[in-house]
């Protein structure tokens, strides 16, 4: 494939909507403990830029605060998140985006899930699959050139 | 002899490149003062003036310009000057002496005597035997400035010369390169235009300035005397543009250069464009109306930067302000009222038409694309003039109004009303109604009356937004509604600002289009408008969010327009003190009047207002607080209620003049006799209602100016009472309050010798009323350092040292006396404050610093334990209160004290002890760099723990910004050694149980891990 040529040349932006959470007294009580809720994660995840567009997912509607599930007791986070096309080759990338960014950023305790939402790829199952084998994480990681590449869309997400 | 001598000299002086300002101030002086004449000077210099050698002549003309240019006019005689010019005209053929010839002759146009004729001799000499490009750039800056001065002084002669003149001038300027002499050029152009009649050579001149269209040029960093990219633009624009002959051959490849790629030069081809209209014929812009037009809306369409549409949009509108009909510009001077004109046009093709078409066309079309652009770009050919204004409307608004007839789909709908806005807004802009309006104003009315079949949820925002918008702009129409259309639009609006809709941007929205209106139409929002507001807030049951919505609406629609203010305030006030709103509301109803005033007041003419404010607003709301505090209710939030109304005080009384202060106080002291007594007096219960009050005194006292006489016979007496009440009693309030007014009344006094009388009488009557060295000694002492070392009076510095002697002697009032330094440097609302007229001399926190900073490193070194703890305090709290530029002077001997602060200390201090490192860090990371490794960083790491009560939320974020710092500021091999540790404890952050120190704490962790990757 030429590297050049984008998958998705034109996709749907949105506006952007979402609302910093405004700090609140409790936030600087100590004895009130806060819990990671969704939002938390959102906010981690949604200036993360897209490979193929300077967008980030949060204007491509890729990622979106209501598919993201958190039970911090059980330390389990599920982020589900939409490819912009049903064909995207750059799902597993962007998934890849997501794993590393939370990866460096959630509490170590938390055992996180990315799954392309149901219905929105066509090899759905591959793709999580991939997402959520450790060692293929792992080995990703390893190569530079996808380190790279993950590190510039991940550099606007601070 | 003497000249010979000096010229000799002079000219050996030339040779060696040595400086002869001495011998040239000589040779005036000698010619000046009539011990030698102009005549012996050129006798002297003859041999050289006459040589065949080009150097040596050269040398010669040298002296004779430099001489003539350094004389004055008296000593140039008249008769010599004919000659002189003659001499020079020849010279001019002559190239190595051209340079200095531009110079003398320079000279002589200034002269009185110099005639038109000799200006004419100069030009035509100077054109027909120079080269003037083919000289450095001094010779050819001189060179434009003597066509310059012989346009300023002689201009008969250049009219004289005709074409003569413009044809030298375009040969002189032609391969001209640099960007100065490019710039001066330009600039003569406009001036040669309006003097001279450049018709036979416009072809001429105009090329030699074209060609350099567009112009960009990149000016060297730090070069004061640069000219400006911008400067040499707009100098060549003025170029272009500057005759009426020019503008045949400069529309069409202007217009072809709007299709540049680069956006500057794109930008560049539109401005001149609209420029051009001013002089160049409608005619010219006829011919390439088509494909400009066509080019304008491709931008429009296109165009990613809003600049681009601007300035097409702009250059749409200018055009189109100087194009009239063919059929009516052909009979020129015939009056034709607007509906004849449209009339006529009707039969014929306008020049709208290549903006109408295309619109219609869009409009008509099952899907209506870039509907905003088409909306924009009528708005722009529509209000270049009322007649072009009518003919879009006629031409626009019946098909959108039919088409919003037949459409229920309301995208299409939104689409149509946003371009139906734009036309309607032209009409506005021009200030006339199009004659179509009437004829369809009940449809417009239907069309933008709220429609209860379109849910008011997010999705259809847009539309609201649009109609609202449609609304406001009917109500600016002038003569279009009538009184009651116009209420019942405004009622709309209103509603729409006050009732909850799903999509807040529809309140904001209305808010923003109230405020627009305020401005034209104030009388009607008045009568309207607010008494909805007002009611709305009078509700008996309404929640919070929805009063600081319907508050700060009223504040902005209030500020806008001086008209509204007062009626807004008074309702306001009246609400308040009615008692009408619930007791919760009133203190936000309270603090937005005081916005609204702090920020009238700010405004250049607030200050005329102040009395107004005074009797409609301060004292309506402090006979309330007053009631209210004598009848004891415990409703409302008293004290809070009192800060405000204290502050709205300062705010109003801080603008008024001495004596109407001096007036205003008398007045307050008789009406409010029991509270003026309770400051006073001993012995007032803290829990008393009347005490709350007390700070409506002290901010009306603290905002005088110094010469305003308080309402008390004995000052001293006063102040010395004052003392005595604040040692003695027990409420916080009254204390505080009393030493407030102190401190301002010490401050304000300019004698040094009655202020040094006042501070004694102060800290005699305390030591009388109580035991001394209680808590509330201490604390006169911090409020009398803070009024006396703010006008840099060095008793304060008595009163810094007994406070900083108690807290080295470990008296048990040592931590409070530490606490207290945030009194003498930190703000207040009123008491010895810039806006409060207080003595704040320009140095005094530099010398402070100056002064006790030493002292506290000295004592550190000396001190136990809970003495270090305190004197880091003071430590803390002089540094967080002081200027960045005076702490980085020395601020490697308070580092180390810093460090033992975050170490000791906890909280507050603690977190502005991590701030400062952080500044520090910032502003100058060498000075650390060597600490950093060894001690920064442990301690950052150290207060990231979330364990025990020494690290709040704060501190922990602050350690975490400060930690994020280091990865910028430092390069890798720095601090490699220690990334490890802290990444390990970042991670923990990571899992703190604050939200907010999560966050920074990923922020921290995200670049120490890509430290070192680039």
């Amino acid at each position: 494939m030429n590297i050049t040529q984008k998958i998705n040349d034109a996709p749907q932006v949105y506006e952007v909507v979402t609302k910093a959470r405004g700090v609140q007294e409790a936030d600087f009580d100590d004895d009130v403990r806060d819990l990671v809720d969704p939002e938390e994660v959102y906010e981690l995840i949604r200036n993360i830029t897209d490979p193929e567009h300077p967008l980030t997912l949060e204007q491509l509607h890729v990622t979106n605060k209501e598919h993201i599930y958190v039970d911090d007791p059980s330390n389990r986070v599920l982020v589900e998140f939409t490819p912009t096309i049903p064909h995207c080759s750059m799902a597993a990338l962007i998934g890849l985006c997501i794993r590393v960014r939370l990866l460096r950023s959630l509490p170590e305790r938390f055992k996180v899930d990315i799954k392309v939402r149901e219905g929105t790829h066509q090899s759905e199952t591959h793709v999580n699959k991939q997402l959520n084998d450790k060692e293929r994480v792992a080995a990703a990681l390893e190569n530079t050139y996808l380190l790279d590449v993950i590190n510039q869309c991940l550099a606007t997400a601070v | 002899m003497v000249v010979q001598r000096l010229v000799d000299a002079y000219i050996i002086g030339l040779g060696d490149n040595s400086d002869n300002s001495e011998l040239l101030e000589k040779l005036i002086e000698c010619i000046t003062s009539g011990d030698a004449s102009l005549l012996e000077l050129v006798q002297a210099l003859g041999s050289y003036l006459a040589s065949e050698e080009a150097s040596r002549r050269s040398k010669g003309v040298h002296v004779l310009s430099e001489v003539l240019k350094g004389l004055p006019e008296a000593a140039i005689p008249t008769q010599a000057i004919s000659r002189l010019v003659q001499f020079f005209c020849a010279r001019l053929s002559d190239a190595t002496c051209v340079p200095y010839v531009l110079t003398a002759i320079n000279a002589l146009v200034r002269l009185p005597a110099f005639s038109n004729q000799y200006s004419i001799d100069v030009l035509n000499a100077l054109f027909k035997e120079v080269h003037v490009q083919s000289f450095q750039y001094s010779t050819r800056s001189t060179a434009y400035q003597l066509l310059e001065l012989v346009m300023q002084n002689h201009p008969e002669s250049a009219k004289q010369m005709g074409d003569d003149f413009v044809l030298g001038f375009a040969q002189m300027l032609d391969g001209e390169k640099d960007p100065r002499s490019l710039s001066v050029a330009f600039q003569l152009v406009p001036k040669i235009a309006a003097l001279v009649d450049i018709k036979n050579n416009a072809e001429d001149i105009f090329d030699v300035i074209f060609c350099y269209f567009p112009i960009t040029f990149k000016n060297r960093d730090g070069d004061p005397s640069a000219i400006s990219a911008e400067s040499l633009k707009a100098a060549l624009r003025s170029a272009i543009t500057c005759s009426p002959y020019f503008g045949e051959m400069a529309v069409k490849p202007l217009v072809s250069k709007t299709t540049a790629t680069a956006t500057s030069a794109k930008i560049d081809a539109f401005e001149t464009l609209a420029a051009g209209t001013c002089t160049f014929s409608p005619d010219v812009y006829r011919k390439e109306l088509e494909s400009l037009v066509e080019q304008i809306r491709e931008d429009v369409f296109m165009s990613s930067e809003e600049s681009v549409v601007d300035a097409a949009l702009e250059t749409l509108e200018a055009v189109y302000s100087i194009i009239k009909p063919e059929s009516t510009s052909s009979v020129p001077g015939s009056p034709m009222d607007t509906s004849d004109q449209i009339a006529v046009a009707n039969d014929s093709s306008s020049p709208l038409d290549y903006v109408l078409k295309e619109a219609v066309f869009q409009l008509t079309a099952d899907e209506i694309k870039n509907s905003e652009q088409i909306g924009r770009i009528l708005r722009a050919a529509a209000r270049s003039s009322p007649y072009n204004c009518s003919v879009i409307s006629d031409a626009v608004i019946p098909i959108v109004i039919e088409r919003l007839d037949s459409t229920e789909v309301l995208t299409v709908r939104r689409e149509l009303m946003d371009v139906l806005n734009h036309v309607l807004s032209a009409s506005c802009d021009v200030d006339r109604k199009a004659e179509c309006l009437e004829a369809d104003k009940i449809n417009l009315l239907n069309i933008y009356r709220p429609d209860s079949s379109v849910p008011l949820d997010k999705e259809y925002s847009f539309l609201h937004i649009t109609r609202l918008k449609g609304i406001t702009l009917l109500v600016l129409m002038p003569d279009f509604l009538s009184g009651d259309e116009m209420a019942v639009a405004l009622q709309t609006l209103a509603r729409a600002s006050i009732e909850r809709n799903e999509d807040e941007n529809v309140n904001k929205e209305a808010t923003h289009l109230l405020i627009q209106l305020s401005q034209s139409k104030p009388e009607q929002i008045q009568t309207v408008v607010l008494p909805m507001f007002f009611s709305a807030l009078r509700e008996k049951i309404i929640a919070v969010q929805r009063v600081s919505h319907l508050l700060n609406a009223l504040g902005a629609i209030g500020v806008s327009a001086s008209k509204i203010l007062i009626p807004v305030l008074n309702g306001l006030v009246e609400i308040v003190t009615s008692g009408e709103l619930a007791p919760p509301h009133c203190l936000a109803t309270v603090s937005t009047i005081r916005k609204m005033i702090e920020a009238i007041i700010v405004a250049k003419d607030g200050a005329s207002i102040c009395h107004e404010l005074i009797s409609s607003v301060v004292s309506p709301l402090s006979d309330w607080v007053y009631q209210i505090a004598k009848k004891s209710t415990g409703e409302h939030a008293l004290s809070l209620l009192v800060l405000e109304i204290a502050r709205t005080t300062v705010s109003t009384f801080s603008s008024l003049g001495s004596e109407e202060q001096q007036q205003y106080l008398e007045a307050m002291f008789a009406r409010y006799q029991p509270v003026a007594t309770a400051v006073q007096t001993e012995g007032v219960e803290s829990g008393s209602s009347l005490v709350q009050l007390l700070p409506l005194f002290s901010s009306a006292i603290c905002s005088c100016w110094p010469q305003t006489k308080l309402p008390v016979d004995d000052l001293a007496g006063f102040i010395g009472n004052l003392s005595a009440v604040a040692v003695a009693t027990s409420s916080q309030i009254q204390r505080d309050v009393c030493f407030e007014i102190i401190a301002s009344v010490v401050n304000k006094t300019s004698d040094s010798k009655q202020r040094s009388a006042l501070t004694q009488t102060a800290l005699d009557r305390a030591d009388q009323a109580a035991e001394p060295c209680s808590l509330a000694h201490v604390l006169l002492r911090n409020w009398l350092a803070r009024a006396l070392v703010k006008c840099s009076d060095k008793r304060g510095y008595e009163m810094v040292s007994w406070l900083l002697e108690q807290i080295t002697s470990a008296s048990p009032h040592a931590a409070a006396a530490a606490e207290g330094f945030s009194i003498i440097l930190g703000d207040h609302d009123w008491s010895v404050t810039t806006q409060t007229h207080g003595v704040i001399k320009v140095l005094s926190k530099q010398r402070f610093y100056a002064t006790v900073v030493p002292q506290l490193t000295s004592q550190f070194q000396v001190g136990n334990d809970a003495v270090k703890t305190n004197l880091l305090v003071v430590l803390t709290n002089t540094v967080r209160h002081m200027p960045k530029s005076v702490l980085m002077n020395g601020v490697e001997n308070v580092v180390p004290l810093l460090l033992s602060a975050i170490r000791l200390t906890e909280g507050g201090l603690k977190a502005a002890s991590i701030r400062t490192i952080a500044m520090v860090i910032i502003e100058s990371p060498d000075t650390v760099q060597n600490e950093l490794v060894s001690s920064i960083v442990p301690l950052l790491i150290a207060s990231l723990d979330q364990n025990g009560t020494k690290n709040s939320v704060e501190v922990r974020r602050t350690a975490c910004d400060a930690l994020a710092l280091i990865p910028e500021k430092y390069i890798y091999p720095v601090v490699q050694s220690t990334r490890k540790d802290v990444l390990r404890a970042l991670t923990t952050a990571r899992d703190d149980r604050k939200r907010l120190v999560r966050q920074d704490a990923t922020k921290a962790y995200n670049k120490w891990l890509s430290l070192g990757d680039s």
